[in-house]
């Protein structure tokens, strides 16, 4: 949910919750006030239908009074005039005399200008009644006798207005404006006077426009009710309508009463003594307050939604707008990770603030990105660098390998070469000398044989001699290649032993072998042969009495030992280390005979490119034990 | 009785070695080049072939390698001279297509019966 669709429900709520106050409180609170503006505006029309009302009356009064000081009306002789005090109906025939008529016509000006005026009347003290226009019925009537003669009678001098009393030829109800007629003596001699009947009355406050649909009621001091729109209300007493409240109605000046189906609003007119009231539907009222409510409530929606619309515009311009931005640049940003974004800031107060701060936020980022990147870049460089300079020395490492193998691989040239050279002369040397001494070309003397002799083992020694150098040379040069195959160990060993058991016994030595019937070995047996053939040479040449022992077997951890003990003259201890060196000599001179000085430095060689080693117990005097230890199979282990 | 071919480039050694097998009653043929060994091996039809490895041109291997591609009948055995110096030298050798190896230098008590062994053991 947006925040525009929030701000938008926010108002809809806030207005119909103002609606929902509105039609729940208004109605009552419009309903007083309402009532008095009604009830205001109601007495304001019944003062206006009293002054019409008085108006009415006081016409009607004033001129009763212009009749009653009319000199044609007060004449004195009224012998002429017609009575009704013997009057029968049946026999009764009018006869006006003249200044009767003279009077009639009077009467008839007078009615004709009032409209609501029914009839004009004169009454004597010798009972002749003069009317401006003609009973309904001629029935025995004495004026003297009726209400309004006496009341006016009562008061000379002045015009008074009757209750309201039925005629007595026509159901009308009247109400009479009369004065009395005096003479001189201020003696009353009759009476004027003028019928307004209530119909009239009633037709004539209809005609006031009271500007709404309110019903008028003209009720006398007494209660009665002298005008209204019912007919048939007339002339009853206004009780029958108000009931209890008829009392407070008739000792209050003016007020409002509540009835069955509206408000009756009353007012007491000053100078008739009458109540004017309006009676005001429930109906009405509730309709003015509903239209009250209505106007109330379209005022009130239509400010919501203007402010509504206003405040969305403005929030719109002022907020939404600008978070919509940063929002959509927070989502490029996210998404393209790009961090050059227009972001405005010109917005002011808390968005403002937050977009500035954005901004500063963003560009703190890039800053750190452009920091990053750089250090990236920097290490990257000095990568690509670190692989150059790798590079260039592995290059440099394998050329300088290259120049080593190919310097190997000279070394290699060179020996085989020089193995050669110096075994080709040595070859003829040591076959030709053998041919001599086999006597094959002819037959040599003691003397000749001795130093043919000397001369074939001396070839022998030098031919021994570069052997081993050439297995040296190989060993250092880590070029030693072991051969393999299977062969049996007790095998080469009893070999061994035909071979120098002949030798020990002539240095008068004993030769012992201790091993079992097999001892089956994978490897090269050539130099297995050359390293224990080494040993056992030098047991022998060491040993001046006593004996040499070969003990061989398998250790059990997948090695073999060979040991060549004997009894000789062992070797000091501080000269052991010197034991395995090349061309080490810890022994007198005239012992060297036959030996290169290289044979335990090889023989340690070899036994170390089989997986094992030489080591040798000895006690300078009592003799030594060399240990031959190699692996039961080299083949394996390589 | 044997013809044997000795290709041999040392003259002192091929005398040495035909001497002996001579004194032994054997025909020797000599070439003291590869070349010229494949040649008379080919021509000659010799019982056995001593051959020394390291020759001037073509070297040993490369000669029997020659001469085994090239002839018809029944391989001619061909004994290797070779320095004790190079340990692979024996089992190249045989690889190669040569019917035995004798170290070199020669032990001039045994040499006869040895190559004598070779051509028994070769009818």
């Amino acid at each position: 949910m947006n925040l525009r669709t929030k701000v938008i429900i926010i108002y809809i709520c806030i207005t119909l919750m103002v609606v929902i106050l509105i039609g729940g409180v208004l109605p009552t609170a419009l309903q007083k006030q309402n009532l008095e503006t009604i009830s205001e505006k109601s007495l304001d029309e019944l003062r206006h239908i009293n002054f019409a009302l008085s108006n009415l009356v006081n016409e009607a009064k004033y001129d009763v009074h212009e009749l009653s000081i009319n000199d044609i009306l007060r004449t004195r002789d009224d012998s002429g005039f017609t009575t009704f005090l013997d009057a029968d109906e049946e026999t009764f025939r009018y006869s006006y005399g003249d200044t009767e008529k003279e009077i009639i016509e009077i009467m008839m000006d007078y009615q004709s200008t009032h409209p609501s005026v029914n009839s004009v009347y004169m009454g004597r003290e010798s009972g002749t009644f003069v009317r401006s226009c003609e009973r309904a019925r001629p029935t025995a009537y004495d004026p003297r006798e009726r209400p309004w003669y006496i009341l006016g009678k009562e008061n000379p001098g002045e015009v008074m207005v009757t209750d309201p009393y039925r005629s007595v030829t026509t159901p009308d109800v009247n109400i009479g404006v009369v004065t009395a007629l005096t003479d001189d003596q201020n003696e009353v001699y009759g009476v004027v006077g003028a019928d307004i009947t209530l119909v009239n009355l009633t037709n004539y406050i209809s005609k006031i426009d009271v500007g709404h649909e309110g019903e008028v009621i003209l009720v006398d001091g007494n209660g009665v009710i002298l005008a209204g729109r019912d007919p048939s209300g007339l002339y009853t007493n206004v009780s029958t309508i108000l009931g209890g409240q008829t009392e407070t109605f008739l000792n209050t000046e003016e007020g409002v009463l509540v009835l069955n189906g509206g408000y009756l609003v009353y007012y007491t007119s000053p100078e008739l003594g009458w109540k004017v009231g309006e009676i005001i539907p429930f109906e009405y009222i509730n309709k003015k307050i509903n239209e009250s409510i209505g106007k109330t409530l379209l005022f009130v929606i239509i400010a919501l939604i203007l402010l509504s619309v206003i405040t969305i515009i403005v929030f719109s311009h002022t907020i939404i707008k600008p978070l919509s931005g940063l929002t959509e640049v927070s989502r490029k940003i996210a998404e393209s990770g790009d961090l050059d974004q227009e972001i405005d800031t010109t917005s002011t107060g808390e968005i403002g603030t937050l977009a500035r701060s954005f901004k500063a936020m963003v560009e703190k980022i890039r800053t750190e990105e452009e920091a990053r990147k750089k250090a990236f870049n920097e290490l990257e460089n000095y990568r690509d660098n670190l692989e150059d300079l790798v590079a260039e020395r592995t290059s440099e490492l394998e050329a300088a390998k290259e120049k080593a193998e190919s310097a190997d691989r000279l070394k290699s040239v060179f020996i085989a070469t020089m193995s050669h050279e110096l075994r080709t002369p040595l070859n003829s040397i040591i076959g030709f000398t053998g041919v001599v001494l086999q006597e094959i070309p002819g037959p040599l003397n003691d003397e000749q044989k001795k130093q043919l002799g000397m001369v074939r083992g001396s070839a022998r020694h030098l031919l021994s001699l570069i052997n081993d150098i050439i297995d040296i040379s190989k060993i250092e040069a880590g070029t030693v290649e072991l051969g393999s195959g299977e062969f049996d160990l007790a095998d080469v060993i009893s070999e061994i032993k035909n071979i120098l058991e002949e030798n020990a016994r002539q240095e008068g030595l004993g030769f012992e072998v201790n091993m079992p019937d097999t001892i089956p070995v994978t490897g090269d047996e050539r130099r297995v042969k050359q390293v224990i053939m080494n040993l056992v040479t030098n047991a022998i040449k060491f040993t001046d009495k006593g004996s040499v022992t070969i003990s061989a077997d398998e250790t059990g951890d997948g090695f073999i030992e060979v040991s060549v003990t004997d009894t000789g003259i062992g070797i000091k201890e501080e000269d052991l280390k010197q034991l395995f060196r090349a061309f080490s000599r810890i022994l007198t001179p005239e012992r060297v005979t036959g030996g290169t000085g290289l044979g335990l430095y090889l023989s340690q060689r070899i036994a170390e490119a089989m997986g094992g080693g030489i080591t040798v117990m000895s006690r300078e005097g009592e003799g030594s034990t060399f240990t031959f230890r190699f692996l039961k199979n080299t083949e394996e282990e390589r | 009785m044997a013809r044997i071919l000795i290709i041999e480039d040392t003259i002192e050694n091929m005398y040495l070695t035909t001497y002996l097998l001579t004194n032994a009653g054997h025909e020797i043929i000599q070439a003291t080049t590869g070349e010229e060994g494949v040649e008379k091996a080919l021509s000659e039809h010799p019982d056995i072939i001593l051959m020394d490895i390291l020759l001037p041109g073509i070297d040993g291997y490369e000669a029997t390698m020659r001469i085994r591609e090239a002839e018809t009948d029944k391989p001619i055995p061909v004994v290797a001279l070779t320095s004790y110096a190079m340990v692979g030298d024996r089992e190249k050798a045989l690889s190669l297509g040569c019917t035995g190896y004798i170290e070199k230098p020669i032990d001039p008590e045994t040499f006869v019966k040895k190559i004598e062994e070779f051509l028994k053991s070769e009818e």
